[in-house]
């Protein structure tokens, strides 16, 4: 990792959301310390739950970060929410009447010529259904076509932007994005997350860096370009989700008469990576490649909902999360923090085990972004948020209607005076936050956020013990933060009584815990967090 | 079972009492020595009974934790069982012992006197102590109010 290097995340369709919904907690746990990282977010369905919950879970990140100086707040260095986000959107506008359709996009309607060569051409590669239907939610796994758009969506907004003529504001921001990649020149690294056997994501990954050039070329009027330096990496994810099969009944309307079917995932899969083997085009643009995929029971997203049709996309498309969604995110840590086989010619292929018993899978703190060195990185940030995360919403009941970060703010104002200027709707945000990442109890009913929903999964172990992760409100509510791992020398120091909030507590009050200069914190709020995050560390027996 | 107990204790201690030989007017002084010295040993008794307690006394979680009140309790409990307790024991043990007339009227007044140094003294260490572990446990017996 060049102390150069400027990061770039583009997050594509609902399986990308979600996988930069994992991103984003990983960059609160402290996984990305010390980097500025540019999201952009890219799909076809500007209502699409899983995109609006991803974004608003980045600005909430945003908003914790926040300081007088800086919007997105500052880089901040072995802390939690140490990286700064900036977050764009690019949105391929799919809802207006004269973009609804292929057909309407491509004006093959005002061909009045059955032989005419574009509908020949149209009707050679793509069926007249597939033609026909509604874009709005989507390219519903048609990735040949769906390729052909996301790129001419790319050099529309180029063009229209070199115009500077009507030019919305998610345009704007792609824009910025766009020139934030250009000065980056050889220093770039540019990670994409998103599906190869869905919609959107397996339509964009291929051609991407392609697009992003062409579209700098016509922006720039053939003056710009991405310097030829500049690395791409991508997620090879393959099927791990399932759904309702579409009944014939809901594609009778030309609106649906194509919808995605989950059972052909697996042959979408097998395609998608022949096709990513054999492409010279993809193997020259991309450096590194992940396979990730899931050798059990893919997840039913349609399991539990009333709903009888199959959701094709909007706000009804806010799926719950995955592990293999969390080893993309591993996947962009371990391309962003290592320099060799970025020199290749062709794409290097990876991918890593993970142990599979009796069915069972096991994931230890070695199995997400490496052993050793980086096993105990991984340990400590997080285990360190898990934690916290109890510490707030269990311990300080943040998520049964308290405010958990308050009791926090509360036992360090005993000690120390620095953090009162923190108000109430600071810590509100970051209790938020928590629930967001670890559960909410509502009307006395469990609701699990993205920890849960990913340990859900799991059927084995999840790199902590089982209790780390119950759902018993009483347990929860005895649950010692500090006994989440098995490793006794993992575990925190603790009381006769077996208390180990406590010890923690007077750790918080110590002024060795204190924020220090190499956390290149300056803003009261980077502090606070900083301050939680050193009595964390220093809390278990043996240092992680 | 606790009651028997308790009385053993009262009429065992009444009876050394009794059988105590009785302290002169030239004991006075000694008796006045021994006096302030078991003042300064019931304050530190008491000084460590509060803080051994406000140490028990687990953190607890939430915006409105009932712990820090707690140590706060225990520490004015002790504030006034201390002194008390030491009257009590000069009153009903000491003074027994001494001989009516000079001698009682030169030892009475160290009593009120040593008692009210176990109070201003216990109220005084204490703060110092808190506000030398404001950090700590201890420092909830007197919270900054800043």
């Amino acid at each position: 990792m060049a102390s150069t290097d400027k990061y770039f995340v583009i997050g594509i369709g609902g399986t990308g959301m979600r996988c930069l919904e994992a991103f984003t907690h990983m960059c609160a746990m402290g996984m990305f310390d010390s980097k500025e990282i540019n999201i952009l977010t890219l799909d076809t369905d500007f209502t699409n739950g899983n995109k609006q919950r991803t974004e608003t879970l980045i600005k909430t990140y945003n908003n914790i970060k926040s300081t007088p100086s800086s919007e997105n707040g500052n880089v901040n260095n072995n802390s939690f929410f140490s990286a700064k986000l900036n977050m764009f959107q690019f949105v391929t506008d799919y809802n207006s009447s004269n973009k609804k359709r292929f057909s309407d996009i491509t004006n093959l309607k005002s061909e009045t010529s059955e032989l005419s060569d574009n509908k020949l051409l149209a009707d050679l590669f793509l069926g007249e259904d597939v033609q026909e239907f509604d874009l709005s939610h989507g390219y519903r796994a048609q990735t040949h076509m769906g390729s052909y758009l996301m790129y001419h969506a790319f050099l529309e907004v180029a063009k229209k932007l070199k115009k500077g003529e009507d030019v919305l504001e998610s345009e704007r921001e792609f824009e910025t994005f766009l020139t934030k990649l250009y000065d980056a020149k050889s220093d770039a690294k540019v990670f994409v997350l998103g599906s190869v056997f869905g919609g959107t994501g397996a339509s964009s990954i291929p051609v991407i860096p392609k697009a992003l050039n062409d579209a700098l070329r016509i922006y720039g009027d053939g003056k710009m370009a991405l310097d030829p330096g500049a690395k791409f990496g991508a997620t090879l994810l393959t099927e791990y989700f399932k759904f309702t099969k579409p009944a014939d009944s809901q594609k009778s309307t030309r609106d649906n008469a194509v919808i995605a079917d989950s059972s052909f995932f697996t042959l979408n899969s097998q395609a998608a990576l022949q096709f990513y083997q054999d492409d010279p085009t993809v193997q020259d643009t991309y450096k590194k490649m992940y396979h990730i995929g899931w050798p059990i029971d893919p997840l039913d997203f349609s399991k539990g909902k009333s709903d009888s049709k199959t959701i094709t996309g909007g706000e009804a498309q806010k799926n719950s999360c995955h592990v293999t969604e969390f080893l993309c995110a591993c996947a962009a840590w371990d391309f962003f923090n290592s320099d060799s086989g970025l020199d290749v010619k062709k794409a290097d292929y990876l991918y890593k085990s993970v142990n599979y018993k009796d069915g069972v899978l096991d994931f230890s703190f070695d199995d997400f972004i490496g052993e050793a060195d980086n096993g105990k990185l991984f340990a400590r940030k997080f285990g360190g948020f898990i934690a916290l995360m109890h510490l707030v919403l269990s311990k300080n009941k943040g998520a049964d209607g308290d405010d958990g970060v308050k009791g926090l703010l509360g036992r360090m104002s005993e000690a120390t005076q620095a953090y009162t200027s923190i108000d109430s709707l600071y810590t509100e945000k970051l209790n938020k936050y928590f629930q967001s990442f670890g559960y909410v109890i509502e009307s006395g009913n469990f609701i699990p956020g993205w920890l849960y929903q990913i340990k859900n999964t799991v059927n084995g172990k999840l790199v902590m013990d089982d209790s780390a992760f119950t759902r018993n409100l009483k347990e929860l509510t005895k649950l010692e933060p500090g006994h989440l791992f098995s490793q006794k020398e993992y575990q925190w120091d603790k009381t006769l009584m077996g208390d180990t909030f406590s010890p923690f507590i007077k750790l918080l009050k110590d002024d060795e815990t204190e924020p220090k200069p190499e956390q290149n914190v300056t803003a009261t709020n980077e502090k606070f967090i900083a301050h939680l995050y050193n009595a964390i560390k220093k809390s278990p027996k043996t240092t992680i | 079972m606790k009651k028997s107990l308790l009385l053993l204790t009262v009429f065992g201690l009444l009876s050394a009492v009794a059988c105590a030989k009785e302290v002169g007017l030239k004991g006075v002084p000694l008796l006045i020595t021994t006096t302030y010295i078991f003042a300064f040993i019931f304050l530190g008794v008491f000084l460590l009974l509060a803080a051994l307690i406000s140490k028990m006394i687990a953190y607890e979680g939430g915006t409105n934790p009932k712990d820090p009140g707690k140590r706060k309790m225990w520490f004015w409990i002790f504030a006034i069982l201390g002194p008390v307790s030491f009257y009590l024991y000069n009153f009903l043990m000491i003074i027994p012992t001494v001989k009516k007339g000079p001698a009682i009227d030169k030892f009475s007044m160290h009593v009120p006197i040593s008692t009210a140094i176990v109070l201003v003294l216990y109220i005084a260490i204490g703060f110092v102590l808190s506000k030398m572990m404001k950090r700590g446990k201890l420092g909830n017996w007197f919270p900054s109010k800043d």
